[in-house]
């Protein structure tokens, strides 16, 4: 199978769902001529003219907004953010607005938007431009969130979140952009809410998100050599979250380690260890443990932010702490 | 100072148990894990293991003794050591420390009716975890298993295609229940039709009593709890225990009635049946039912049956071969009603019931004479009153 990047994966969801459906189009910043702060779009203004790929101010507030308001109004925006820190910025139109609307007109009105963003440590972006905050969007009924690991799941959960009738958070860990992994040229989708099982394994079941899903299978493989048999188990969507495949994977293994990029407390680890604990508590034959990054901003200087991200390292040694 | 061996906890309601035989002498070896004493439980009788090796020093508890859990039985420890029995049923309360045990752990072990202080941990800080619970179970299996029973598969077949399981002490007790009473009592099982177009009526204004009366509805098998158990007046003979020797013939019929439950079979007896009417009956036995599958039947309630009604009725069977449960003399089966076309195009209501007997005690033609008599009950119970 041919490989692409992430990146890639992402440009040909969307293009492919614009052909397809007149009704899709894109807006960020510098989204059209420059293609994007991370390039996703680059080339795409070509194809589809500045109509559909729309370059915007600098205000988060009204990229959301208007990405609402066209949703309601027959639209299926993709709303493109230069960095997830900034989603804070519209969060009053993705909270108060976009989860709610279809709910408080009983369903008269819908919002099938997209609010694609980069997020995630590790090019020394600094502590306002590298933060991972899905916890914040999880809280909040009436939004889906999706988180994917690799190429292949991007483009598939990406073409179905395209095509949903809510609205969905997409968040792109910017260190996987340029990450290859095989993707089919056939058309495929990955339903929302389905787990996927990264790699079997006996001994333990290792849940990661994102860029940590590599980072676990790094570590599966290390632990292969002393034995240690590992299962990744990716959620890809958090909401809604796979409950059944983390359960089925740690009734098997009786042990769990939960990885992700963002700061521990009230992380969405927490979510699924209390998820764990409500439906495999009389599996568990040890605590479940969270790597994490501690409870700070995220660190400028380079070795401080490798220091900041959980590490391979750091999820060895969890699992042997309770093996 | 010798190690003290304490009377085990074998199950959740384990309270105390009987030293049934000491299967070793003072002054013997003993290796870790090897049995040592044979222990029943008002549940079931098991061979329990050493804990520790060395020399039993000395048996506390003889044979025939009831102790209380985790009171000492014997005193373990090396050739020559100085004995002190000591009392101190006071403290025994403070050796009861919190046992770390993963839930999984736990879970298997309560399935399982295993006491976890005679597993040793192996988890992070000594905790006990499934696969130690699992290799006790296996080390116990094997102790359990005589020659006899195990036998190969006669077609090599790869792993993939059977798994093993440890079998749950109920079923284990079901299991040596059945075989003993199978091996014991001769069976023999005979098959009647009885007419129960009427018993069909009946329910259906009793269902009309207890609806306007807001009184439980009665099943057929309260039905035949109540019938069988005032016929069973009049052949006292087969309501009754006989234990190979001494033969007991009660004056009262305890209605045992045959439940199963996820881990197979339980038979709650409904006591004095005869003496209860109908409604009384049901209340019972649905009570009885419910907590039997729940899990929450009491001991007392399960023991004390002089005959047994087992119903696969609700299953379409008609005819089967029930296995007396001992020490009862007989146990009858019920099958399904269905409606038969007669000639003169009369519909009635028909049941195959199967009685099986212990032949030593009740002879065919007694067990014939009470399935007669039952037939008639049963075709027309209002003339029976009479």
């Amino acid at each position: 199978m041919r490989e692409i990047t992430f990146a890639e994966a992402i440009r040909e969801a969307m293009s492919e769902e614009m052909r397809k459906d007149p009704t899709v189009f894109i807006m960020g910043e510098d989204i059209g001529i420059y293609g994007g702060a991370f390039g996703v779009t680059r080339g795409m203004l070509a194809e589809f003219g500045p109509e559909r790929i729309k370059d915007t101010p600098i205000s988060e507030a009204a990229i959301v907004g208007s990405a609402v308001g066209s949703a309601m109004t027959g639209m299926r925006p993709i709303a493109e953010l230069m960095y997830v820190d900034f989603a804070t910025i519209g969060m009053d139109q993705l909270v108060n607005q976009a989860a709610k609307i279809r709910y408080m007109f009983g369903g008269k009105a819908k919002i099938p938007m997209v609010l694609r963003a980069p997020c995630g440590a590790g090019r020394g972006n600094a502590a306002q431009h590298s933060q991972c905050l899905e916890a914040f969007f999880v809280h909040v009924p009436g939004l889906k969130v999706v988180m994917p690991s690799t190429p292949y799941d991007a483009k598939g959960l990406l073409k179905s979140s395209i095509r949903d009738d809510n609205p969905v958070v997409f968040l792109e860990h910017k260190m996987l952009y340029n990450f290859k992994g095989p993707v089919p040229e056939e058309e495929y989708t990955i339903p929302l809410g389905v787990a996927d099982v990264k790699r079997e394994g006996k001994d333990v079941t290792v849940i990661a998100t994102a860029m940590m899903v590599h980072k676990a299978l790094n570590a599966a493989k290390e632990l292969e050599k002393e034995g240690i048999s590992v299962e990744v188990v990716d959620p890809r969507t958090l909401k809604p979250l796979d409950i059944e495949t983390l359960v089925r994977s740690v009734k098997k293994t009786k042990h769990a380690i939960v990885v992700h990029e963002a700061v521990k407390t009230n992380g969405f680890g927490a979510e699924i260890v209390a998820v764990l604990v409500e439906n495999a508590f009389d599996y568990l034959d040890a605590p479940i443990l969270r790597v994490t990054a501690p409870d700070t901003p995220v660190p400028y200087s380079r070795p401080l932010e490798d220091e900041f991200i959980p590490q391979e390292k750091e999820i060895i040694s969890a699992i042997k702490e309770i093996l | 100072m010798g190690k003290e061996f304490v009377m085990p906890k074998l199950g959740m309601t384990m309270e105390e148990g009987t030293i049934t035989k000491w299967l070793k002498k003072e002054g013997d070896r003993i290796e870790k894990g090897e049995p040592i004493v044979e222990i029943m439980t008002d549940k079931v009788n098991m061979e329990v293991e050493s804990p520790y090796e060395g020399t039993l020093l000395k048996i506390i508890a003889k044979e025939g003794d009831v102790v209380p859990i985790l009171q000492p039985i014997a005193i373990i420890g090396e050739e020559g050591e100085e004995v002190k029995v000591e009392e101190k049923k006071e403290e025994v309360k403070a050796e009861e420390g919190i046992i770390k045990a993963s839930p999984a752990a736990k879970r298997l072990a309560r399935e399982a009716g295993i006491d976890l202080s005679l597993i040793k941990g192996t988890g992070p800080d000594g905790r006990i975890v499934e696969k130690d619970v699992l290799a006790y179970i296996e080390a116990h299996k094997k102790v359990e298993v005589t020659p006899q029973v195990t036998t190969e598969p006669s077609i090599k077949v790869s792993e993939a295609t059977y798994r093993e399981e440890s079998i749950s002490s109920l079923r284990r007790e079901i299991a040596s229940r059945l075989s003993r009473s199978y091996r014991e009592a001769v069976h023999i099982t005979l098959e009647f039709t009885a007419d129960v177009t009427n018993i069909v009526k009946i329910r259906e204004r009793l269902k009309e009593k207890a609806s306007t009366n807001n009184l439980p509805v009665p099943t057929f098998n309260d039905i035949f709890v109540r019938i069988v158990s005032l016929v069973l007046k009049d052949h006292p003979n087969l309501n009754a225990h006989f234990d190979g020797e001494k033969l007991t013939i009660f004056n009262t019929v305890n209605m045992g009635v045959a439940v199963a439950v996820k881990e197979g079979l339980l038979v709650p007896v409904v006591k004095e049946a005869e003496k209860k009417n109908i409604f009384e009956i049901a209340r019972i036995t649905s009570d009885l039912v419910n907590r039997t599958r729940e899990g929450k039947v009491l001991p007392d309630e399960l023991s004390g049956g002089t005959f047994t009604i087992t119903n696969l009725g609700m299953f379409g069977i008609d005819f089967f071969t029930p296995i007396i449960n001992p020490p009862q003399v007989a146990i009858l089966g019920i099958g399904r009603i269905k409606e038969v076309l007669k000639p003169g195009n009369m519909t009635v209501n028909e049941v195959v019931l199967s009685l099986s007997v212990d032949h030593r005690i009740v002879d065919g033609a007694p067990a014939a004479m009470f399935l007669r008599d039952l037939g008639e009950a049963l075709k027309d119970p209002v003339l029976y009153l009479f």
